[in-house]
């Protein structure tokens, strides 16, 4: 019995000790700022100044009295609900795509990354130039169709619509990811399933996608979180918000709160109300995993 | 086996470096003048004018043997958070340059040493009594001054000579109300084939600087009762929105989203003939000489509306030079300051001004010999020189919130000028909002 | 060991995907296509507004000079020195410590497994806007304020989303494999040594090519603790040409160029370890 006890008892020990670096971390850089971050969320704090407790009273405003924060949220859910499925198709056929065993392929491999590493200023100003209502690309070509295009990014619902195209540029990183899992899939059952006689569709349904389910799966969940937080392209497009506050996502308006505003403690409050939400909504997906995550151990 | 052995050397290298790299990051730059007392100085100033700020910096060093000061150019997005952290991280930098905005809010909350402490009694009349009224105020919080500019920002009306030529007008003999300057406008718009426009002729725009010309403007009082939706700012509002009308709310968004106006000089579509008659600031000025010689061009205050408006009307913001109330070497960095405004000696700092096209902040540097001299080569600079000196020149509100109005104010014109509401609306909306963030600041327990 | 036994696609796949790639690779080429050949043209010829034509793309004439230019306003290899610098450190420790703390939550068992792992989850659900502050108080009363530490030490705690990618790669790993290997004897750690990481090569390449590209691209944290321009690196370099008061366009784009290269390079090369397949029969 106390050999039992004694055995388990080291193979704990064996997996805290392999997951200390991040308890670790997690003690010593996280916890403590999250911590403050939840205090300063009922404070008032400027920054300049010390804070003072003011009790739920940022909640309240921002539930109640705040149209902005239901207006930013339901831009950011949009843009959320459009680009991570997106994404996640474009990425997915990408890395199929690029899995081909065809000369030359990794050229291939490196031109699909590039947008993602290159500098957003500079993809920002290529993007205005091709959105140019008049004499953008974009526009040239829908004339020679005989459609006038819209004045892509300065009016109401093209904006919103620009950033979404936008963001599949950025795929290359997920892609990525894919085509290290499309690696991971052990060839011998492909080889086994041609024995059988199936085809590349069949192959595909039930071997590849399966097998991909939990890289997938990372994206999506990383997509969700990383598409709540989505600051950056919009905060370089239109740091006010875009054309009648289109583009005003919910990271933009905790940003000019917290930076612009010097209103902290508000910004705080928002932050830990999207933290909550993101959790919920994580936690619904991650619930889903046993249903068609196929995880081969 | 051969693998593990060449990760096992690997695996050391690597610990070595990081080692090397924990240990000895210790490489700095080394000091100019190491004897004498550090003053540093955070700037946002990049690119060319970074070295117009090393050149000043230099010469200030050349100029005494008790300071060095070290500038150090923080560049873009994160400049407000690492200026503010670095503040408040108890490790100030000893001088730093805020948008003006930044003064009253960090005033309010002690956190500024109070530059008037610091003057000699000579230095407080100069200051007080003989600088521009509104350059001076945009300093003060509550009767002290906090900050000083270098860098004063106005803006007035550019004019193509040319262009205006080939369209039957004279370039010297500028309309004197603006009803007039809206229709040469209309006369100078170009348009392509499909009715797109291809050239603009006039467009009035920024509804917080042009409520001045007609006798308004955005105020805050000390109490905190606004004065946002009143009778001027619509007027000049609905001026702004009626023109637009004229030639189309879709075509001027067209025509502007397609001015690749991106920041930085080489890009101004003034330059490139795109713009007949703009609204620009007067940084401009240096960079045409700079970047377009050759282009003929006039400067002029934006004239009044025919009836009602107040002439010579504008909006001061810019640059401001502040010390942290826990900076180390206050008295140095004071120092620089009188050096490069120009406190002291008018016409040596004439030449930092001119430097970098900037708004003196006195008539004492204005009418310095040195600044003078400047004006003959860049004589479009006097009517800038005009707006400041008119009493229709004017600070933004000393509030904290500052920010917040100025985006409030931006709002109401974009929705104004997209069509999406109408001028009375959008004042209407903005009146009501910033009541609104007064009310909740004032339950949070901030006084304004 | 490659496949080089896997049979040639018959010329119509191999066509049409041929045709695929190369429509798709169009827009995928095109930000890079127009920051190089901004790169080689004057601030004056930018932005005419005739220029906005396909065959814009190739200047004529093709100038050069923006190149030199843009390294002579930037102490390149300064920069080039810190910042490999730092990629190589938060490489080894982003890596090392997510593999190991992967392997912990992927394999082992222990109470409060699944608490830390959703914990850990969450660490990512917060904006980092509203915890600025008081991590920067954090380093500073460390007396970190200043050196590189800030920017390295962190790496080596394991970041939630480098340990969450492993966890995915390491459970699909079958568990007969570590239970064979316990039979033999061996530990957990030789089990991660020999077994696990061997075959977990693509995803472990990945974490590294990322935690390089980003301390690579990272500005905002060596603007905030870092104040000596002698430790600056290449992505707060960048940011210096981006100027709110006139800078000058077409540098910009070449220092932007500059700035992207080696990572190009790094992974063109570094493809193979994602290639790196495991070609075997059947099971692992």
């Amino acid at each position: 019995m106390a050999r039992r006890t004694n055995h388990r008892a080291k193979e704990y020990l064996v997996g805290y000790l392999f997951v200390s670096p991040w308890i670790v971390g997690f003690l010593a850089f996280t916890l403590w700022p999250f911590l403050q971050s939840i205090y300063l969320s009922f404070t008032r704090y400027n920054i300049v100044a010390p804070a003072k407790w003011v009790g739920a009273a940022n909640y309240k405003m921002l539930l109640t009295q705040d149209p902005l924060f239901w207006h930013s949220a339901w831009v950011t859910i949009k843009f959320g609900f459009f680009s991570v499925p997106l994404g996640i198709i474009a990425g997915v056929g990408l890395a199929l795509l690029l899995n081909s065993n065809v000369k030359g392929i990794g050229v291939f491999r490196t031109i699909f990354f590039l947008p993602s590493i290159v500098p957003t200023v500079a993809t920002t100003v290529l993007f205005m130039w091709l959105l140019n209502p008049n004499i953008g690309l974009i526009n040239k070509a829908l004339a020679r169709a005989g459609v006038t295009g819209p004045a892509w990014l300065k009016t109401a619902p093209w904006a919103f619509n620009s950033l979404i195209m936008m963001s599949l540029w950025g795929v290359g990183g997920s892609m990525i990811i894919y085509l290290a899992g499309l690696k991971d899939i052990p060839t011998g059952l492909y080889e086994a399933a041609t024995l059988d006689g199936a085809n590349a569709i069949k192959k595909l349904r039930h071997i590849t996608l399966p097998m991909m389910t939990p890289v997938i799966f990372f994206n999506l969940i990383m997509g969700i979180i990383g598409a709540f937080q989505y600051f950056t392209q919009a905060y370089v497009m239109a740091p006010t918000g875009g054309p009648e506050d289109s583009t005003y996502f919910y990271s933009l308006y905790l940003y000019n709160r917290a930076w612009k505003y010097l209103d902290m403690g508000y910004a705080s409050a928002m932050a830990w109300m999207l933290f909550l939400i993101i959790i919920v909504t994580t936690g619904l997906v991650f619930r889903t995993q046993k249903r068609w995550v196929h995880y081969g151990g | 086996m051969e693998g593990s052995a060449v990760r096992r050397w690997a695996l050391w290298g690597a610990a070595l470096l990081v080692t090397a790299v924990v240990f000895a990051s210790g490489h700095s730059t080394p000091r100019q003048y190491p004897n004498r007392k550090l003053v540093r100085f955070w700037h946002r100033w990049q690119g060319d004018w970074e070295k117009q700020v090393k050149k000043i910096v230099d010469a200030f060093n050349q100029s005494q043997d008790q300071y060095e000061v070290v500038p150090v150019s923080v560049p873009g997005e994160g400049a407000d958070a690492k200026l503010i952290l670095g503040a408040i991280g108890g490790d100030p930098p000893d001088l730093m340059s805020m948008g003006s905005g930044a003064v009253p809010n960090m005033a309010a909350n002690g956190f500024l040493a109070p530059l008037d402490t610091m003057m000699t009694p000579a230095e407080k009349v100069q200051f007080f009594q003989h600088s521009y009224p509104a350059i001076r105020d945009i300093g003060m919080y509550r009767g002290h001054c906090y900050g000083m500019t270098i860098g004063a920002d106005l803006m007035a009306l550019y004019v193509n000579a040319q262009q205006l030529r080939d369209a039957g007008y004279d370039p010297d003999k500028f309309p004197k109300t603006l009803e007039e300057v809206e229709a040469m406008g209309m006369k100078l718009n170009k348009y392509d084939a499909a009715g797109h426009l291809t050239r603009l002729g006039f467009l009035l725009s920024d509804i917080n600087y042009i409520s001045h010309d007609f006798g308004g403007g955005f105020y805050v009082r000390e109490d905190g009762a606004a004065e946002l939706n009143t009778p001027q700012n619509l007027r000049a509002l609905t001026a702004i929105v009626e023109y637009r009308k004229k030639i189309g709310f879709e075509n001027v968004i067209r025509f502007q989203a397609g001015l690749n106006d991106i920041e930085g000089a080489a890009s101004w579509a003034f330059m490139h003939g795109d713009l007949s008659i703009t609204y620009d600031g007067q940084w401009r000025v240096e960079e045409l000489r700079k970047f377009k010689p050759d282009l003929d061009y006039r400067v002029y205050p934006v004239p009044p509306p025919k009836e009602g408006g107040t002439p010579l009307g504008g909006l001061v913001g810019g640059n401001y030079m502040l010390v942290p109330v826990s900076a180390k070497q206050k008295e140095g960095a004071w120092e620089f300051l009188k050096f490069w405004s120009g406190l002291d000696n008018p016409d040596r700092a004439a030449t930092f001004y001119n430097m970098g096209g900037w708004l003196p902040y006195s008539p004492a540097v204005a009418n310095s010999p040195t600044y003078q001299k400047w004006l003959t080569g860049d004589s479009q600079f006097r009517a800038f020189l005009q707006i400041l000196a008119s009493p229709n020149c004017k600070p933004p509100p000393a509030i904290a919130n500052l920010q917040f109005l100025d985006d409030l104010i931006a709002h109401a014109e974009d929705e104004a000028v997209q069509g999406a509401k109408t001028p009375k609306q959008a004042l209407d909306e903005l009146d009501a909002k910033f009541k609104e963030e007064t009310a909740k600041r004032r339950a949070l327990g901030y006084d304004q | 060991m490659t496949s080089d036994l896997r049979s040639r696609l018959p010329l119509a796949s191999r066509l049409g995907i041929y045709g695929a790639l190369v429509v798709l690779s169009i827009p995928a080429l095109l930000p890079m296509l127009w920051m190089v050949s901004t790169s080689l043209k004057t601030d004056t010829q930018i932005f005419g507004k005739s220029d906005l034509t396909l065959s814009s793309l190739l200047p004529t004439p093709l100038t050069g000079h923006n190149y030199p230019a843009a390294l002579q306003n930037m102490p390149f290899l300064l920069y080039l020195r810190n910042t490999l610098l730092l990629c190589i450190c938060t490489v080894v420790g982003a890596v090392a410590s997510s593999a190991l703390v992967a392997y912990g939550f992927a394999k082992l068992h222990f109470p409060g497994r699944g608490a830390m792992f959703g914990l850990m989850i969450a660490t990512m659900a917060l904006p980092a806007q509203v915890t600025m502050i008081p991590i920067f108080s954090l380093f500073r009363s460390l007396g970190w304020y200043g050196t590189y530490l800030p920017l390295i030490v962190p790496s080596f705690t394991a970041s939630a989303y480098y340990v969450f990618l492993l966890t995915q790669f390491f459970r699909t790993l079958p568990d007969e494999m570590s239970e064979a290997a316990k039979v033999d004897g061996a530990s957990e750690w030789v089990i991660f040594r020999r077994l696990v990481i061997p075959l977990s090569k693509p995803a472990l390449a990945t974490c590294a090519l990322f935690q390089f590209i980003g301390t690579w691209n990272d500005f905002l944290g060596p603007l905030l603790y870092v104040n000596d321009p002698a430790k600056y690196t290449l992505g707060y370099g960048l940011q210096q040409f981006v100027s709110h008061y006139g800078g000058f366009f077409a540098q910009l784009m070449a220092a932007s160029t500059i700035f992207t290269l080696p990572i190009i390079v790094l992974f063109f090369f570094a493809q193979k370890t994602f290639i790196q397949g495991i070609a075997t029969t059947g099971g692992k």
